[in-house]
């Protein structure tokens, strides 16, 4: 198909553009802060430009590069194991929850739904991973718990439903078993749905800090977000401790809002080179392509 | 004839039921063990929880854990205020995750599209501490950019964070900014998998741009914009605490507008740190949100059982 | 179909809550099987603090010590400040809170804790394993952490008076010739503030529901027995009251609007979370705090901007003793401890061993501190350890830092030692029976109280006014109540 020149999509491109502004000045921001002199902050507020140029923030963030290495690898980790794993699990259900004529289509539909809207809460579910799992801190709690999301299972269940049942149809009669067609037909077909939930699979991987504030002590085991959530909780909490007059530091030598935004900078920087590998796959026609092929 | 043909072949379809139902196993067997079990808990909502007790030795107190939210002089306002704000969300997060993604659709170079993708996406990296510190250097009533800009134009300064009138609408701007680029990709996806012959069909019969979205593009995204809303509507009492908290400063001011189930909840607990209460807040979320989307499911089974969840 | 499916699911996670149940049950009894008396154990410390690189050679010097004088290695886990109420909060439900754990009256609370069952009673434990200990403190001391007679924590010996600190910046203070002694109110500091905020853009500290009313009751002679309802520290009947309904609140309310309409109090402030940015930036001329104590003004200062001096003098007639102000850091044993008297022999050690003491305070001499002077060290590496005294054992037994007087200790004491005992020293309120009015009064008072503490309110009487009918429909009255049944009971007790 040949798209023609109109005035139509100009507009779109002014749309998008704008929108794209708008949500990237917030991050030049951060950026800038990051790189900004504390007191200078103090003085004079924020702004898009960084305010004296002081790379503190980063070195007291990075004073203890070992550990932040550390935890970068844990993280990788995490999001790589984490994420195949998920993916395959969930596609696995997925596709038969994608088959109108599969019996127990609903049944299965409905328990795993059913998860998304009741839990048992933080106590009882600690209690039982920690306790009878022997979960706690260990590297498996960080992934194992939430390998399977039925919200992202139930997304992959309505992607593959726009693959035409046609096509596993004509696989079956050609003598192919169940297996073969979820790996040979299924998944190659169903690239763009991988990669959505994969993108946010492993965006959710990456940006859990909770699972491990409930079960790791192991500091070998600290995940970034988590240690940077520390770090960002501990300069409030210092400074709490301190106006209770219980401690005595020379405050005005911690980084604060710059600290803050270099470690949002830490944090998020990766990720957003992450990002473009799984656009590779957002391309139109992929899916069509293969099913002519 | 199609319900003779199931039947001589039933054989083979509950062999293949029970491949299907293999297949679905694993994931069936992370759910109950990290899912289903901890449930249990739920009836910690009943119980006066005491550690030396456990949650079966502690015991029952009825409906009393409930007490301090539903009795509450604010139940009414916070009601409102989470049902309200989550229709809003749901309604325009939708509208906007969809317009963005077709409008995405219409971008042929690739470059480009790649870079509204990305850019749109970078908010969602922003936690809400650091966007409530963003939004503050805009807002703050002293030293914020905008009250800066007034006071060169020679207007009156607005007290942002002392006004519940403006967070009527600030809020929804801030949720479609931070969740539409992230959102998007999820309807751009779906939108990748429509045979381009359709399109190249309608062409040649002189279909509008408009026509072949309205005929197309949009039927082909019902079933996906349905589950969304259904899952929406399954998390109508739950609200995103980050953007209650957070990017309001917490200012006791906004309340009337800005309070919702979770942050009320937090404050009331935030001394007592009831685990019976929280766990009663939970249940009432989930009840409440189970009923309604039985009923919406429901409704959709009814109407196009194709498009039903369940 | 559906139906059948959830009831099958329900009765299915019913099924295993069950024996969830009964294995934790298990769990709990059969304390200390098979240890004897003198074998190696091995213990868990939970404290709130930050873990530090170099945390592992301290732990081992400790647990040398340790193991040499009573034959126990202690796992020190410092759990970050911030995870701290959540991470105990789960440990105690899972029973694996280890052995010795940080709770205090404002972290990890103390009071809501024993309520709980979290904690045991130490009291045969302290006769027994901890002389010392008991020695440490008076009788009125120990029944501050009392909760139905019985013991079941230790509190950290330290500052524990409480009442109303104010400090103000020195240069400005000598520019007006300010004379900080004769300052005992808030209204006596109007002049000064008045010229000083004018003439040099400054304000004082005041923000959210903080460093204001909360910190300052003690100086209006309040004693906080529970967190929302007060008694006069002086009052021998224990009258329980609604302080909001108070003159003395009248009186406070009235000076910050005052203050506010005056320019001394940031038209932002009931905003704001904190005023630490304001401080480090010198916008900040003064502030008010809860707990006066010797040498503050040294121990603040590194709080405000570089280069500040301050000067400081107490608020109000006299310091209080209040139960909180005991409570104010505390160790306790938590109830799933399987060693409860190594526990209690670890602390016994803490509080007298001078070397262990210092060592988990300070770190290693030469490493991580220098000795300065008699008594006297200065920290070197705190990036590389950083223990926190006051929360381990008794201050009094430690180093103290360079830059504080050398008497501070004495001095310390001595105020424990002569402030005015509340006349509900000893009563800890448990707040079970009114937890929902708890919640409900806590939700009013976050959205009334910022107004008012920060005097922007257009009219004080009728804010006020409002604010009681909003606390009285929210269980006030409830509360009022059960704090003076449950006061008269002790009081009848003693």
């Amino acid at each position: 198909m040949k798209k023609k020149k109109n005035p139509g999509r100009f507009f779109i491109h002014i749309l998008l553009i704008l929108i794209a502004v708008i949500c990237i000045i917030p991050f030049i921001a951060v950026v800038s802060i990051s790189l900004s002199d504390e007191v200078e902050i103090a003085k004079h507020g924020y702004s898009l430009l960084p305010r004296g140029f002081s790379l503190s923030a980063y070195a007291f963030i990075l004073r203890n590069p070992m550990k932040i290495l550390k935890s970068y690898l844990v993280t990788i980790l995490v999001c790589v194991i984490g994420t195949v794993l998920s993916l395959f699990i969930m596609s696995l259900c997925a596709y038969p929850l994608s088959r109108h004529d599969f019996k127990y289509r609903n049944k299965v539909s409905f328990i795993i739904f059913f998860t998304m809207l009741f839990n048992g809460g933080l106590v009882p579910t600690f209690i039982w991973v920690s306790k009878y799992l022997h979960l706690g801190n260990t590297f498996w709690v960080l992934f194992l718990p939430v390998i399977v999301s039925p919200w992202y299972l139930l997304l992959m269940r309505t992607f593959f439903q726009t693959i035409p049942y046609e096509i596993v149809e004509s696989a079956t009669i050609d003598g192919a078993t169940e297996t073969q067609v979820y790996l040979h037909l299924i998944l190659p077909l169903a690239k763009p749905a991988l990669a959505t939930v994969g993108l946010f699979t492993i965006l959710g991987f990456w940006n859990d800090w909770f699972r491990g504030l409930l079960y790791i002590e192991d500091s070998n085991l600290v995940t970034l977000q988590y240690m940077l959530y520390r770090m960002m909780g501990n300069i409030t909490e210092l400074q709490n401790a301190m106006t209770a007059g219980m401690m005595n530091i020379d405050l005005s030598t911690l980084p604060n809002e710059s600290a803050r935004m270099a470690m949002c900078v830490l944090a998020a920087g990766p990720m957003i080179f992450v990002f473009p590998f799984f656009q590779k796959y957002f391309v139109k026609g992929l899916t069509v392509g293969s099913v002519k092929g | 004839m199609r319900a003779k043909k199931a039947r001589g072949m039933s054989k083979g379809q509950s062999k293949k039921n029970k491949k299907l139902l293999l297949m679905c196993s694993p994931a069936l067997i992370f759910l109950f063990l990290f899912h289903y079990i901890p449930m249990g808990g739920l009836i910690l909502a009943f119980k006066n929880f005491r550690y030396d007790k456990g949650i079966l030795g502690s015991e029952w107190c009825g409906l009393e854990n409930f007490k301090f939210f539903l009795q509450s002089d604010n139940a009414w306002r916070i009601t409102r205020n989470t049902l309200a704000f989550n229709l809003v969300f749901l309604l325009l997060g939708t509208i906007f995750s969809v317009a963005v993604a077709l409008m995405l659709n219409e971008v042929i170079s690739k470059g480009a599209r790649k870079f509204y993708q990305t850019a749109m996406f970078l908010p969602y990296f922003l936690s809400w501490v650091v966007v409530g510190y963003m939004l503050y250097a805009f807002l703050d009533q002293n030293n914020g950019i905008i009250n800066i800009l007034l006071r060169k134009m020679g207007e009156a300064e607005v007290m942002w964070y002392l006004k519940p009138g403006v967070w009527i609408f600030l809020l929804p701007l801030i949720f479609l900014w931070k969740s539409v680029g992230y959102n998007s990709v999820i309807y751009y996806a779906s939108l990748l998998s429509i045979d381009n012959s359709y399109y190249e069909a309608a062409s040649l019969d002189g279909a509008s741009a408009w026509q072949k979205i309205r005929y197309i593009t949009l039927p082909h995204l019902k079933p996906l914009i349905i589950m969304m809303t259904i899952l929406g509507i399954g998390k109508i009492f739950n609200s995103d605490f980050g953007l209650f908290f957070q990017a309001t400063m917490d200012s006791s001011a906004l309340y009337p507008v800005t309070d919702v189930l979770d942050t009320y909840v937090y404050r009331a607990l935030k001394v007592t740190g009831d685990v019976g209460m929280s766990a009663a807040v939970g249940f009432y979320q989930s009840i409440v949100g189970f009923i309604l989307v039985l009923v919406t499911n429901g409704i959709i089974r009814k109407i196009d059982k194709e498009s039903a969840m369940f | 179909m559906k139906k059948k499916l959830v009831a099958a699911l329900l009765c299915a996670t019913m099924a295993l809550t069950l024996f969830t149940g009964c294995g934790k049950d298990k769990a709990n009894d059969g304390k200390d099987a098979g240890t004897k008396e003198g074998d190696h154990v091995e213990l868990t410390w939970y404290y709130r603090s930050e873990e530090t690189p170099e945390q592992k050679q301290v732990f081992d010097k400790a647990n040398e010590i340790l193991k040499e004088k009573i034959n126990t290695t202690v796992n020190f886990v410092p759990i970050a400040e911030s995870d701290y109420e959540q991470k105990m909060q789960t440990k105690y439900a899972s029973g694996e809170a280890g052995d010795i754990n940080f709770t205090a009256s404002w972290v990890n609370k103390y009071a809501g804790n024993v309520a709980k069952g979290a904690f045991i009673p130490l009291d045969d434990l302290l006769d027994e394993y901890a002389p010392s200990i008991k020695a440490a403190f008076t009788e009125e001391q120990w029944d501050a952490v009392r909760v139905d007679g019985k013991i079941y924590g230790i509190p950290n010996a330290q500052i524990f008076t409480k009442s109303g600190n104010l400090t103000v910046r020195k240069d400005l203070a000598e520019k007006y010739n300010l004379d900080i002694t004769s300052i005992h109110s808030l209204q006596d500091l109007t002049p000064f503030l008045e010229k000083a905020c004018a003439e040099n853009g400054v304000k004082i500290e005041r923000f959210g529901t903080k460093a204001g009313w909360q910190e300052l009751i003690y100086s209006y002679g309040y004693d906080d027995v529970s967190q929302y309802a007060y008694v006069k520290a002086d009052d021998p009947e224990l009258k329980v009251v609604n302080p909001y309904e108070s003159e003395e609140f009248k009186e406070f309310c009235t000076v910050s609007k005052e203050w506010a309409d005056k320019g001394i109090i940031a038209n932002d402030a009931m905003v704001k979370q904190d005023m630490n940015a304001e401080l480090k930036a010198n916008k900040i001329v003064a502030r008010t705090r809860g707990v006066y104590k010797p040498g503050v003004e040294v121990l603040e200062v590194g709080q405000w901007g570089a280069g500040t001096e301050l000067v400081a003098t107490m608020l109000g007639d006299d310091a209080l003793l209040t139960t909180s102000g005991i409570t104010s850091t505390i160790n306790a044993i938590p109830s799933t401890s399987k060693h409860p008297e190594r526990a209690m022999m670890v602390l016994e050690l803490m509080n007298t061993d001078q070397e262990l003491y210092n060592l988990i305070s300070y770190g290693i001499e030469g490493q991580h501190y220098e000795v300065v002077g008699d008594n006297t060290v200065k920290l070197t590496a705190p990036d590389k350890y950083k223990g926190i005294p006051w929360m381990m054992g008794n201050t009094f037994n430690g180093y103290i830092m360079e830059g504080t007087p050398s008497d501070i200790n004495e001095k310390t004491i001595e105020m424990n030692n002569t402030a005015t005992p509340s006349q509900a020293l000893g009563f800890t309120f448990d707040a079970e029976p009114v937890k929902t009015q708890f919640a409900q009064v806590q939700t009013v008072l976050d959205e009334f109280f910022p107004a008012l503490n920060c005097g922007a309110v257009d009219n004080v009487d009728q804010a006020i006014d409002e604010l009681n009918t909003k606390l009285n429909e929210a269980g006030m009255k409830d509360i009022v109540k059960e704090v003076q049944k449950q006061i008269d009971e002790w009081k009848a007790a003693k």
